[in-house]
């Protein structure tokens, strides 16, 4: 069978990895392509500071939490392997303040050590009088997608650099089946009016006394448009911006002077934190994750597609859950194809 | 009264927390500090510089906690400040493990660092040697930059801060009115103390920038500390050792122990290793010393001594040092009851 995946972001090179992990010895010749025209460390996942952190409340979305706490529980099994470092997990610890009192988070029986903060914590923070302190995992995007890549390529995978302009394009070409992980462009494939832009900036520093996550949230102004400043290896992110619809991926002055003044009365040591780049990127912001099958007829022939995308700013917290989704739902299509470990009987 | 002169012998943490303690409070006082050895140079500079400490039985728990909880907040509001960077001052937070469930649960200080709890048992999973846990923030204080932070804000206190090996306290009782002895091993023979002993503790400073926790082990010899630019792993306690050279053996201890602990390091580069001699005594000496008679005009001169911290001079220096203050400022009362 050939797969063809697009997209080269942590959705779409995760989803390849547990493909290959599920079925590389059940269908025999298993041919994995992935296509993109961005790749590391030009991705969205790049630009992600990659603290492992879902919204504070899932809506009632259970299948959300269960694949963000499947990737969760995956990555801290990651922790003690030889290569955790190379693919870029760690523990963090951190805060999460709110400016009034709110219910605990729907993650908070996923992360470890959850508790709230106590009043001297929140003296810390002037203007925040509620939060929680938790520790969770950091997966650093730019590490860990070489790493992804690096596993993908040692076990035959390949990789195209090239835009793919659509579905019956790969589908002609020779693909079984193809796995959508086309992020925020996902629209040129097939237009979904719910998959909308959420920009946001961040600016990159140096401030390695810092060793713990700051986040802000305020429930009126909405997720992510709230300062947060998030530790990782070797740079600290700070951030503060979500705009829903604006497609633009240049810096914006005006952003960065929001953002870093609003760190600076947060955390007042910023102040001297050497400023190392800006950089802007659009979260593939969803109702919810298209993460499904469809079957496309174009003309005769009946192109079997597998969705996986609409993270929005949860991709690096949720990937392995959907990853692994992705890669059950190819092993109905391998049934249906006859090309299971039963059609060999 | 004509300007009292007082003079602050020893530069580690516990020689300038105590001369800009004197020197802030007391802006008539004209305040020096002698030093042999200045930062980068001092024990305090190799310390990892923890806010932690352990319950020392012959202490008064009260005194132990105002130490602590001074010293402590003091940090605190520095960590929290734009000159945290500067001063070397950061929040760290992590676990404590013990191999046994210890007795005492809650130490001293468990109300006086922050968020105290005891680890869960998913926390625990990752230590399959270890049965129990304390989860806690604490502050770190670099030395390298504490100590010349310290230095800046002593001379703009109008602090005078000379290079000089004092051999004998005795030599300077004709120049000062008060001598506050911070010499910590230096003790032995400038307050003839040889109670002070030299506990010897070897670290490595790796580079493991993933690393954002502490980790103790109960046992009080292992332990992992990440800093501002590495990660302090350690240790050993040889008490009596005076040997100042790294040793291979311990090195090879310390990334065994420290490796069982946190696998990743064994992936770890050493930076740099180094060895301090920890001034042990079986408490600290926060105290006035008889009054020395001077025999030239009459005069006395007031010795208080603030020596034998231990491992823990970073976590109690600014605790002492103000309780040391406080010594001086009596004596001085003292002295204009006197005239």
């Amino acid at each position: 069978m050939r797969v063809a995946v697009i997209g080269a972001g942590v959705i779409g090179l995760s989803a390849a990895q547990s493909i290959y992990e599920q079925f590389h010895s059940i269908v025999s010749p298993l041919s994995i392509e992935v296509y993109a025209d961005y790749f590391t460390p030009l991705t969205t996942s790049d630009g992600a500071a990659g603290l492992w952190q879902p919204y504070l409340y899932d809506k009632g979305n259970v299948q959300e939490t269960k694949w963000n706490k499947e990737t969760f529980d995956y990555l801290l099994s990651c922790l003690r392997s030889p290569d955790s470092i190379q693919m870029g997990v760690f523990l963090q610890s951190g805060y999460n303040l709110c400016t009034e009192p709110a219910p605990d988070p729907s993650f908070k029986d996923i992360v470890l050590g959850f508790r709230q903060l106590t009043e001297r914590e929140l003296q810390m923070f002037p203007g925040y009088n509620h939060g929680w302190f938790n520790t969770s995992l950091m997966l650093e995007g730019k590490t860990y997608l070489p790493w992804l890549m690096d596993w993908l390529q040692k076990r035959g995978v390949t990789f195209y650099q090239r835009k793919i302009e659509s579905f019956k394009e790969l589908a002609e070409s020779g693909a079984d089946v193809i796995i959508n992980c086309s992020g925020m462009r996902s629209g040129d494939l097939q237009p979904d009016p719910e998959l909308k832009p959420g920009r946001g900036q961040i600016v990159k520093v140096e401030a390695p006394w810092l060793k713990h996550w700051i986040i802000t949230h305020n429930l009126k102004k909405g997720v992510y448009n709230s300062p947060y400043i998030i530790p990782g290896s070797r740079l600290v992110t700070v951030g503060g911006i979500l705009q829903f619809g604006n497609w633009s991926e240049k810096n914006n002055s005006t952003d960065h002077k929001y953002i870093w003044e609003s760190a600076c009365q947060l955390e007042p040591s910023l102040k001297h934190a050497r400023i190392v780049q800006d950089w802007a990127g659009l979260r593939p912001v969803r109702s919810k994750v298209r993460l499904e099958r469809e079957t496309i007829q174009s003309g005769a022939a009946a192109i079997e597609v597998i969705h996986n995308y609409g993270h929005g700013g949860f991709g690096l917290t949720i990937h392995r859950g959907c990853a692994q989704e992705a890669a059950r739902l190819f092993g109905q299509i391998v049934e249906q194809k006859g090309e299971g470990p039963k059609a060999r009987l | 009264m004509g300007g009292v002169r007082v003079v602050v012998v020893g530069a580690g943490v516990v020689g300038f927390s105590t001369a800009v303690c004197i020197a802030e409070n007391l802006p008539h006082v004209s305040v020096t500090l002698l030093g042999e050895k200045f930062s980068p140079e001092t024990t305090s500079d190799g310390a990892a510089g923890i806010l932690f400490a352990h319950h020392n039985p012959d202490v008064p728990v009260e005194q132990q906690r105002r130490w602590f909880k001074s010293s402590f907040d003091h940090l605190r509001l520095i960590a929290q400040s734009e000159d945290a960077p500067e001063a070397g001052v950061m929040l760290s937070s992590g676990w404590q493990i013990f191999r046994d469930v210890p007795e005492d649960k809650t130490p001293y200080w468990s109300d006086l660092v922050l968020g105290f709890r005891i680890m869960t048992e998913r926390e625990m999973v990752r230590f399959p040697e270890h049965r129990f846990g304390q989860a806690f923030t604490t502050i770190k204080c670099e030395c390298s930059r504490y100590l010349p932070w310290l230095e800046k804000r002593f001379r703009r206190a109008g602090g005078q801060v000379e290079q000089r090996r004092v051999d004998n306290l005795q030599d300077l009782s004709g120049s000062f009115d008060v001598i506050v002895n911070c010499s910590g091993l230096g003790s032995r023979s400038l307050a003839a103390d040889v109670s002070v002993q030299p506990v010897r503790g070897q670290v490595l400073k790796m580079e493991a920038p993933w690393l954002q926790h502490f980790i103790w082990d109960g046992d009080g010899l292992t332990y992992i500390f990440p800093g501002i630019q590495g990660v302090t792993i350690g240790g050993t306690r040889q008490g009596g050792d005076w040997n100042l050279q790294v040793e291979e053996n311990d090195t090879r201890g310390i990334l065994k122990r420290c490796s069982s602990l946190e696998p990743s390091l064994t992936r770890a580069r050493i930076l740099s290793s180094w060895v301090g001699l920890r001034p042990d005594r079986r408490t600290p000496r926060v105290e006035v010393e008889r009054e020395v008679e001077v025999k030239k005009g009459g005069r006395s001169v007031t010795v208080v001594h603030n020596y034998g911290h231990g491992g823990i001079g970073v976590s109690l220096a600014w605790g002492t040092a103000m309780e040391a203050l406080g010594l001086v400022k009596k004596s001085l009362q003292g002295n204009k009851a006197k005239l």
